[in-house]
Formats: C-alpha cells, sequence, structure tokens
C-alpha cells in the first residue's frame, strides 16, 4: 500500500482533554452521553479507517496521562512521530493549565514532530491540486498539518468563546514559533455536544483527500445537471463533509442561509440514523419538500451521500431520478479516480 | 393580570397551568418542550421570579406558577384556576417531598372549589436515573398520601376529582408522553381525530399516525392501534430531524426569538420558517396575542391551494415515515409498511389531504360555535 493512500494520524492531548470521545462519536457512532463511561486511554490505541477511493486513515489515539505522554516523547517518540501525515493536538479549554503545562507538552510534540520528519525538498513535491483554498491543502508537502483543537468549548460561556479561542491562537501561536516551529498550525474550537466537532473533523478529513478538485468538478456538472442549488456530498460512515458546490446564480441568497449548515446536517442525520439503527431500520433516503426547496439526501456510492438541494419547482421524483442516473458514473469515480 | 384574548381562542387553545415547587422542573418543561431547549441546558436555567407570560408558539396555552411556601392569596388563585382546563403539580421525585403533599392538597382543594371540571395532572418529575422498581414505589408512596391528606380535607373531595399520576423526565420521551396524554384530554375534538386517523391507516397501510403539535411534538390524537414507545421515539426524532433542516436554507423568521441559540443546544428553534412563510390562513391561531377567525373560505384555499411541506424518510426494510404538514401548528406523521409510498404514492396523498381537510373542518366547526 502506497503511503499516499494510507495515511498516519496522531491524536494527542492531556488525559481527559477528550481524544477518545471524539474518536468514538466521529467513527464508531456513540452517543456524545455515552462518551462518559469511556475510561482513560492506556498506551495508544490504533484504529484502521478505510475511507472512499482506498484512502486508508491510520488513527492514533495516544493516552495522554503524563506516564504515558512522557514515554510518547521519550522511548516511543521514533514508533509514534515518524512519517506522520496530521497532527491532531486536543486542548481542554476549561484546563487550568492550559497555558502552562499543557503548551508546554504540545511544544514537545512539536519538536518530536520535527525531529523524526525533517523536511526534505526532493521528496515531498506532491501535487496539492487546486482544493478548495478555503480547506487549505496548501501544507501538503511541507511536512506533518498540525491542527489544535481547543476542546470542550460547551464549557465555555458562549460570549467569550471567540476571545478565548483567538487569544489561545496568538498564545500558542508565538510560543511554537519561538521554539523554532515553521509549519502552519490550524486551530478550531470543539465540543462532542454540537456541531463544531463535525466542522472540524470535515476539514481534518478534506485535507487527507487527494484529488478533491477533480470530485468538486464532477459534483458541478451534476449540480448543472438537475438544476439544483446546491450539492454536499457525505461519507457514509462518519457522515463527514466531503465536498459541496454551490450554484453560483444562488450566491446571494447563500449568504442568508445557515453558514454552519453542513456541519448541522451531519450532526442530524448522524443522530437520525442512529435512531433507525435502535429500531433495526436502519436509514436508506430522506425527501422533503416544502413551499420553498426540496431536498433530497440518498446513497449515492457505497462509501457516499449525496444531498441535492432545488430551490425551484422541481419535484422530488425527479431528483430521486437524477441520482439514480449518477450513480455508476461516481461509482466508477470513486473506484479509479480517488486515490491516485 | 393575565390577558384572556377572546374567547374563541380560549376554546381553542387547551389552558393548562404548571404549579409546583421551586426547583421541581417546571421551567425545564416548557424550556426542553416548548422552546426546544437541550435537557443538559436546564442547569443552566436561571431562578427567575416566574411570570405568567403566555407566548408560546403551539396549540397549547401555559401558565406557571410556584406554588406558594407561605399564604396562599386565594383571590389570585382562584381567578387562575377558574380559567384552567388542567392543573399539572411538577414535583421532584429525588427530593422529599412529603412536606409537599399537604400544601398541595389545600391547593387542589382550591382549585376544584373554583372550578369543578379541573382535571389535576400529577407529575412525578426527574424519574432519570431511578430504577424502575423505586419509581413505581415512590409513585405509590405519593398517590397514597395524596390520597389520604385528599380525603382528611373532605371524604367527598378525593373521590369527585380527577386526578392522574405521571412519572416524567426532560431526559427522556416521557414528558412528551405525558404531555401528550394531557392535552389529549382536553380537546373535545379527539375522538373524532382517532377515528379520521383509523380510517387513514387502513386506507394507506400505516402502522401508526400520530397528530403532532410541530412545535412541541407532543401529540395530540392517534389511531388506535396499540402505541409503541419506540415508535413514538422515531417519529419524534423525524419531526426534529425535519424542522431543524427546514431552518437550514431559510432565511431566519421574524418573530423567532429562539433562532439564535446558544451552540450547545442540540435541538431547533420553536417556530416552523417554511410555514411561516405561507399563506397565513391558519384555522388555529397560530399565535396568541393575534388571533385569527378562519372562516371556510380560508381552510379550503389552504387545503387544496398552496403546497403543505411533507417528507419522507425510507429505511432499508422498504418502510416509511413520512410527514405531511396540516397547518401552521400541526403535522401528521405516519409509519407506512414496506413499499407502500412508492407503489401507491398518489393514492396516499389524495387520502392525506382528504384527512387534512377533515382536520381543518373540525377545528372551523369549533372555531365557529365559539364566536357566538
Ligand atoms: N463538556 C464536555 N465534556 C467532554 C467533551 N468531550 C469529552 N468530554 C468528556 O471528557 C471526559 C474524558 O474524555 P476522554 O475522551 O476519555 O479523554 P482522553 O483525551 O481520551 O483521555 P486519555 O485517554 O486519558 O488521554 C469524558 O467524560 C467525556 O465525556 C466536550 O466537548 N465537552
Ligand atoms: N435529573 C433531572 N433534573 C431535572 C429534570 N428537570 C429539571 N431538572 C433540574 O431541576 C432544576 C430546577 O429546574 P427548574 O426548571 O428551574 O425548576 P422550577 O423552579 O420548577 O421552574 C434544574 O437544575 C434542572 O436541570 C429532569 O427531568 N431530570
Ligand atoms: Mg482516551
Amino acid at each position: 500500500m502506497s503511503s499516499k493512500s494510507r495515511k498516519k494520524v496522531l491524536l494527542m492531548g492531556k488525559s481527559g482533554s477528550g481524544k477518545t470521545s471524539m474518536r468514538s462519536i466521529i467513527f464508531r457512532n456513540q452517543l456524545a452521553a455515552d462518551t462518559r463511561r469511556l475510561g482513560a486511554t492506556i498506551d495508544v490505541e490504533s484504529s484502521q479507517i478505510k475511507f472512499l477511493g482506498g484512502l486508508r486513515l491510520d488513527l492514533w489515539d495516544c493516552g495522554g496521562q503524563d506516564s504515558f505522554m512522557d514515554s510518547h516523547l521519550t522511548s516511543q517518540s521514533s514508533t509514534i512521530f515518524r512519517s506522520v501525515h496530521s497532527l491532531i493536538y486536543i486542548f481542554d479549554a476549561e484546563s487550568p493549565d492550559l497555558t502552562s503545562s499543557d503548551t508546554h507538552y504540545f511544544l514537545k510534540c512539536l519538536g518530536a514532530l520535527r525531529d523524526q520528519n525533517p523536511i526534505n525538498s526532493d521528496t515531498v513535491v506532491e501535487s496539492a491540486g487546486g482544493a478548495d483554498p478555503a480547506e487549505g491543502e496548501e501544507a501538503e508537502g511541507q511536512g506533518p498539518t498540525v491542527f489544535i483543537l481547543l476542546h470542550k468549548m460547551d464549557l465555555v460561556p458562549e460570549a467569550q468563546q471567540s476571545s478565548k479561542l483567538a487569544e489561545f491562537e496568538a498564545d500558542v501561536t508565538k510560543r511554537a514559533t519561538e521554539s523554532g516551529w515553521k509549519g502552519n498550525l490550524k486551530f478550531y474550537g470543539t465540543s462532542i455536544w454540537n456541531e463544531t466537532l463535525y466542522k472540524a473533523w470535515s476539514i481534518v478529513i478534506a485535507h487527507l483527500m487527494p484529488s478533491l478538485s477533480s470530485l468538486r468538478s464532477h459534483l458541478s456538472h451534476f449540480l448543472e445537471l438537475s438544476s439544483a442549488s446546491e450539492v454536499v456530498l457525505f461519507e457514509r460512515t462518519t457522515f463527514l463533509v466531503i465536498s459541496s458546490v454551490t450554484a453560483p446564480s444562488e450566491a446571494e441568497d447563500a449568504e442568508d442561509w445557515d453558514k454552519r449548515r453542513f456541519e448541522r446536517i451531519s450532526t442530524m442525520v448522524k443522530a437520525f440514523k442512529l435512531g433507525c439503527t435502535r429500531i433495526r431500520s436502519p436509514f436508506s433516503s430522506l425527501t422533503l419538500s416544502s413551499p420553498n426547496y426540496t431536498a433530497v439526501l440518498d446513497t449515492l456510492t457505497p462509501e457516499t451521500y449525496i444531498l441535492v438541494l432545488a430551490r425551484n419547482t422541481i419535484q422530488p421524483a425527479a431528483i430521486e431520478l437524477n441520482i439514480r442516473l449518477a450513480r455508476p458514473h461516481f461509482g466508477k469515480l470513486e473506484a479509479i479516480g480517488m486515490s491516485k | 393580570s393575565r390577558g384572556r384574548e377572546g374567547s374563541d381562542e380560549h376554546k381553542a387553545r387547551p389552558r393548562v397551568l404548571f404549579m409546583g415547587p421551586r426547583s421541581g422542573g417546571k421551567s425545564s418543561i416548557r424550556k426542553v418542550v416548548f422552546e426546544r431547549m437541550a435537557p443538559n441546558d436546564t442547569l443552566f436555567i436561571e431562578k427567575t421570579a416566574k411570570s405568567t407570560a403566555d407566548d408560546i408558539n403551539s396549540f397549547i396555552s401555559i401558565q406557571m406558577w410556584d406554588l406558594p411556601g407561605g399564604q396562599l392569596d386565594p383571590g389570585a388563585w382562584n381567578l387562575a384556576f377558574e380559567d384552567m382546563d388542567a392543573v399539572i403539580f411538577v414535583l421532584d421525585a429525588q427530593s422529599t417531598f412529603n412536606d409537599m403533599i399537604r400544601k398541595l392538597a389545600v391547593t387542589m382543594q382550591k382549585a376544584f372549589d373554583a372550578n369543578a371540571g379541573i382535571q389535576f395532572e400529577i407529575f412525578l418529575h426527574k424519574i432519570d436515573g431511578m430504577s424502575e422498581d423505586y419509581r413505581l414505589d415512590t409513585l405509590q408512596n405519593l398517590r397514597d398520601r395524596l390520597t389520604e391528606e385528599l380525603f382528611d380535607i373532605s371524604p367527598d373531595l378525593e373521590s369527585s376529582m380527577n386526578v392522574f399520576y405521571h412519572l416524567t423526565s426532560v431526559f427522556d420521551t416521557s414528558i412528551y408522553e405525558a404531555l401528550s396524554k394531557v392535552i389529549q384530554k382536553l380537546i373535545p375534538e379527539q375522538a373524532m381525530l382517532e377515528r379520521l386517523l383509523d380510517l387513514l391507516c387502513q386506507q394507506c397501510s400505516m402502522d401508526k399516525a400520530f397528530l403532532f403539535d410541530t412545535s412541541s411534538k407532543i401529540y395530540i390524537a392517534t389511531d388506535s392501534s396499540p402505541l409503541d414507545n419506540q415508535t413514538y421515539v422515531i417519529c419524534s426524532d423525524y419531526i426534529d430531524l425535519i424542522g431543524d433542516f427546514a431552518l437550514l436554507y431559510e432565511p431566519s423568521p421574524l418573530g423567532s426569538p429562539f433562532h439564535s441559540r446558544s451552540p450547545s443546544t442540540g435541538s431547533r428553534s420553536n417556530t416552523l420558517a417554511p410555514m411561516s412563510r405561507m399563506d397565513s390562513s391558519a384555522v388555529l391561531p397560530s399565535s396568541p396575542t393575534a388571533p385569527r377567525r378562519a372562516t371556510s373560505a380560508d381552510a379550503g384555499r389552504l387545503a387544496k391551494g398552496a403546497r403543505m411541506p411533507s417528507s419522507k424518510v425510507k429505511l432499508s426494510t422498504g418502510a416509511t415515515i413520512a410527514q405531511w404538514g396540516i397547518n401552521n401548528n400541526l403535522s401528521l406523521v405516519a409509519l407506512l409498511r414496506p413499499h407502500m409510498m412508492e407503489q401507491h404514492a398518489a393514492l396516499i396523498d389524495y387520502n392525506v389531504s382528504t384527512f387534512r381537510e377533515a382536520v381543518l373542518a373540525i377545528f372551523d366547526l369549533h372555531l365557529g360555535q365559539g364566536e357566538e
């Protein structure tokens, strides 16, 4: 298996910061409330996740108790930090040691990451493809990408959330730069209790996926053919958003649509799917029509769901038919196109 | 000073009063059921002096009072009870409510004196985290003690009162089911609605059908087949899903105070956006401050003209959960047998529109009487 289709991702952070909780919600369909029963992770729990197009995610959930942290950073350092594609570092927003010992450990991890993944400009010229600039793949080829999640934001009063994140970002960025870190650091505020978790993880996953741009152009084409206003592609098990296209003609109205609609859809459809599973009738598709729009959410390929939203008076059956017709085409794409 | 807007409205909206000791969970119930607050967030509800504001955009009208600690003001109380169809007493099952029972009995007597037809509903609340046996024991204990107290006040008082008991929690569907049962007793058309739903189920191969108050997930009627809790849970989850979805692609509707909610709540606002844009020919008044008299012309136009919201979820078993808007407040949610929806879509649509017209006519008739 080539290194391009197999990507090692580290999940690190202090004990109790919420690493295993996130992992079980996103990848194991657990309910947020059930994470209260999780015990501390011993050493490292690694899990392989198969994504579309043959992409494999090697997720290393690194137990965060001090003794484990110390061994990750010393005796185990080369095993853990070598050939890492991305590091996701979780900070507990409510931790009293946020800017002291928590950040201290983080800087040590950055150091280990740098030591084990020396940037070699000859070997890392990998085309990032013209991916959605907002989803940023620019760091591809620059060594591991680091995502920093300031987690449990639900415990921070709403009015203080954005300033807390901004201050934290400024502080950590400054100290990382001082410690000699040259790469990018991407910051997100998250909580398992709302859609912010899906927002951050969708970005992480988009970053791991090669040739998203070619997928986008196929989606655009589908959007035009079906005179839809928006199409969104979701990964089947995690329900993370892989890609989306909005019709240019809708650009103005789209300003009024919920800015967090994609991650909200992930959150609520996933919750509903769980409910369906509980009555042993797994979810298959959803069709909605209101006076103002029609929406269909249905399987596109064995590993994806597509949401098609049309604002004109299109019959739901017409959209359902279009999705059915598009399936063979996207099926082929998934098989060959995605992993090249 | 409680405003009472027009008698037609009083007739159309069942009026319930929530009472109980401080911290029993009244505000939590109101917030969770009628304002879609996430149950976990009720921990942060501020202890404000409870107002009687009635601004709920729902089929039901509610008011809330803390059960006063010391002196009762009979004047104020009598006035409130006279207007109410039901009083819900919310008692905290996790606290020692024994001292409350005497007070409760006294209050019930006052309510009964003021309004002999009033319905008493005792919610033994916060039963989450208690074992099934313990719940039932606690309920039995409460029932015995209260019966005793009422009997002490007057032997025939207890026998002439309508008292019902419910085990509830905001953390599961028990609160919705309890409120549904309370409300159903207050709707005179309930029997008629049930017959209509039975007919619809039979014609369209539906296993179960509910008429929901859309914003609160309380069902005001269901067909007469036995109700399985799982079915209710999935149908009410479904209402949540489509309600949440409806908000994503609509500009925020005016007059939706709950629209900008904190990101920590996992559910949706109280107002159904897509419906609020429709021709407001609702037969049931959608807002207590703007009662509206519907005419039969209105009802006809609504039934045939506008495209009412509808939606369906297909399950891998082939079964379908489908939903149809009936008017601004009500929606029909049904569980259809496998492949019915694909094979008989036109027939089902036709039957549902007939059902809608019948429901609107029932409530139209009712309003007409109220206007005399
Ligand atoms: N309030 C709140 N609690 C959370 C959140 N995420 C996780 N938790 C809780 O935090 C606790 C610890 O979570 P874990 O996922 O076990 O922590 P961990 O990072 O895996 O810890 P180690 O395995 O010891 O490294 C659990 O009780 C979770 O329910 C969040 O976003 N908000
Ligand atoms: N465990 C549990 N706690 C609840 C429930 N309902 C309300 N509470 C809690 O009870 C407390 C008081 O509730 P509140 O609604 O303010 O009571 P009120 O004074 O009667 O309006 C809050 O901390 C709620 O979180 C419930 O169903 N279960
Ligand atoms: Mg863990």
